[in-house]
């Protein structure tokens, strides 16, 4: 007698796929829709968590497209002081679905980007990227050609990429409403005003944690529109294993988090199951499943160890290769080898090559005789 | 008090404004003004070799001799003060023509920028070998004609970075109190970060008529921009000399 689990792959039972696996020996936990080369130009977005996919790809040799690139001169010990190389351009963290379709409206200019800034002291904040300037700007006009200036590079990323990965983080945001201030429309923070910076507003600033419905139909919408600027754009959704830092929703901040990463797994599962573009790679689970027994996590039980990224970057290539045949690393050596694509070049200086152009003049202007 | 002025082609517009800067410049007037230029960056090859810049090369011999009357070495004994005029030292148009860079990475950058120029490997070497004040004097900004706009002129995108910033994140790097910064004349500079166009012009009339630059030299400036730089030690000069004295 059959039926359709006599057919299905041992990975389809927990007891040979989990149970009798060490938990460093489960595998097959994704199987991508489409190749991730080392040639694709991958962006990444999103939730802290996003930040150690661009590291991992960059380290293994993948074309990581950085689109904001740190001046050339700047200390290497400075620049993720200053959120370069942190996410693929100076977004900071993009925590939830309606504030990626924020920043995808501000590049489109479909949406006004708010003249809001934070005065603290004689320096300037960024309501929107409150830490990605260290101490914050000197002017407002400064933190404002900032802010103007990545848009457009977060506008070139979406259009120079093959891959856009979008790490989910919260359902609970705080917005600007517009009934309650009246210029303009509601805008999303990234962070509660006050907390960093800024000063809370009962009347002005409201707490609203985000039901799924409002959560799918808001990244559906991001990703709808990103595909106008740039058709061919896949996605890559993942979840942020990091628990909440606090919960604003009344409940104890370990049921908010449960509740919150739930409803975000289930709208990236659900867009990855309906969409061909769009895929979910599970580094959520790998990092919080139970047979993991939180051996991933650091003392705080919040931060993400290095083995545990690492233990995750590595599923996620071993699956590329396994589904696809692309080199799933290349040697440090390879990887030195290439060159990311919006790297600054080191040129040599302009005024050298004027310099050499007119040195008559100099000479003429001395006379021919010493 | 004896001068020497050490740089590169920008030295022409110094040469050739004295004589007019002259008639009204005390110090200037006074002083004995010793020129060594050679062009492009063949200040490169020199050396400190006992107590003297030196170098083999000899195109560049052949040009000091030709700039200075006739000196094949610096010999910094008997100067009072030492300028390098030029030698690549301009300001920060690469950091910040299309792309944002704010004040505070700006202020962290440029101390390499200076660092990487001819400038300061001449400052260095001098450093070695004289006692006397050394001021660095830097190009003069691109014309505001300048055609090459995604090049020098792109409109900057940090209103917070202007000419001032520049020139005091320079003089942070200066080793000694004696030493300073001559900036560029702000009678000649415009709010676009460039040099009036006025000062570039006519620049082609010091050549040989039948080698002039054309139109399409936009980095020297002519014996107009030479004069206000004179006038701008001038009042430099006050100050060395108050502390002098």
């Amino acid at each position: 007698m059959t039926h359709p689990y006599t057919s299905l792959p041992e990975k389809a039972f927990w007891k040979p796929a989990v149970a009798d696996q060490s938990p460093f020996d489960i595998d097959e936990l994704w199987q991508p829709k489409f190749a991730v080369n080392p040639e694709s130009a991958v962006v990444t977005f999103g939730s802290c968590f996003a930040q150690h996919i661009g590291r991992a790809l960059s380290a293994r040799g993948y074309n990581w497209l950085i689109t904001e690139q740190a001046p050339e001169t700047l200390p290497a010990d400075r620049i993720k002081d200053f959120n370069y190389e942190v996410f693929s351009c100076r977004t900071g963290n993009i925590y939830t679905a309606s504030l990626l379709e924020q920043w995808v409206d501000w590049a489109m200019g479909n949406r006004h980007i708010p003249n809001e800034v934070w005065q603290q002291d004689s320096r300037y904040i960024d309501p929107f990227r409150p830490r990605i300037e260290p101490n914050g700007f000197e002017t407002a006009d400064e933190l404002m050609c900032a802010r103007n200036y990545t848009v457009r590079r977060f506008k070139r990323a979406i259009k120079k990429a093959d891959v856009f990965v979008f790490t989910l983080g919260l359902t609970e945001s705080w917005f600007n409403i517009p009934g309650l201030h009246r210029a303009g429309k509601r805008y999303e923070y990234p962070m509660c005003p006050g907390t960093i910076a800024g000063t809370f507003s009962d009347e002005q600033h409201k707490f609203i944690n985000q039901p799924f419905q409002d959560i799918l139909k808001r990244l559906r919408s991001a990703i709808d529109k990103m595909r106008k600027m740039n058709p061919a754009l896949k996605f890559i959704l993942t979840v942020s294993p990091v628990p909440l830092t606090a919960t604003a929703s009344g409940n104890h901040v370990l049921t908010a988090t449960m509740e919150s990463k739930s409803i975000l797994r289930a709208v990236a599962g659900q867009l990855a199951r309906n969409h061909d573009h769009i895929d979910y790679f599970p580094s959520y689970e790998i990092i919080n499943a139970a047979p993991f027994q939180g051996m991933f996590f650091e003392t705080n039980k919040r931060n993400v160890t290095a083995q545990g990224v690492n233990f995750v970057m590595d599923q996620f290539f071993k699956a590329q290769t396994r589904t696809f045949g692309t080199p799933g690393e290349v040697t440090p050596l390879e990887a030195a080898r290439k060159k990311p694509k919006e790297k600054a070049k080191p040129a040599k200086t302009e005024e050298a090559a004027d310099d050499v152009v007119c040195e008559e003049e100099l000479l003429a202007a001395f006379g021919d005789k010493p | 008090m004896k001068i020497g002025i050490i740089g590169n082609s920008h030295v022409a517009a110094l040469k050739l404004g004295l004589a007019e800067a002259m008639k009204s410049n005390n110090h200037v007037s006074s002083a004995d003004i010793t020129f060594f230029a050679i062009p492009g960056l063949r200040f490169g090859s020199f050396d400190v070799r006992d107590g003297k810049l030196k170098s083999d090369n000899r195109d560049a011999l052949k040009m000091l001799k030709r700039t200075s009357g006739g000196h094949d070495h610096i010999d910094p004994k008997g100067f009072d003060l030492f300028i390098l005029h030029g030698l690549e030292l301009q300001f920060v148009y690469r950091m910040v023509r299309n792309k944002f860079v704010s004040a505070q990475a700006a202020d962290l950058c440029m101390p390499d920028i200076f660092r990487s120029t001819l400038s300061f490997s001449v400052y260095q070497k001098l450093l070695t070998i004289t006692d006397s004040p050394i001021m660095l004097s830097p190009c003069p900004m691109k014309a505001d004609n300048a055609p090459h706009r995604g090049l020098f002129t792109t409109p900057m995108s940090n209103p917070v970075i202007d000419y001032d910033r520049f020139v005091r994140a320079l003089e942070r790097q200066l080793e000694r109190d004696i030493d300073g910064v001559i900036p560029q004349p702000a009678a000649s500079r415009t709010p676009n970060l460039t040099t009036k166009t006025e000062f570039s012009e006519g620049s082609a009339r010091l050549l040989r008529p039948s080698r002039i630059h054309e139109d399409d030299d936009f980095c020297h400036m002519n014996s107009d921009y030479g004069t206000l730089w004179w006038h701008e030690l001038e009042n430099k000069l006050d100050d060395i000399l108050a502390t002098a004295s």
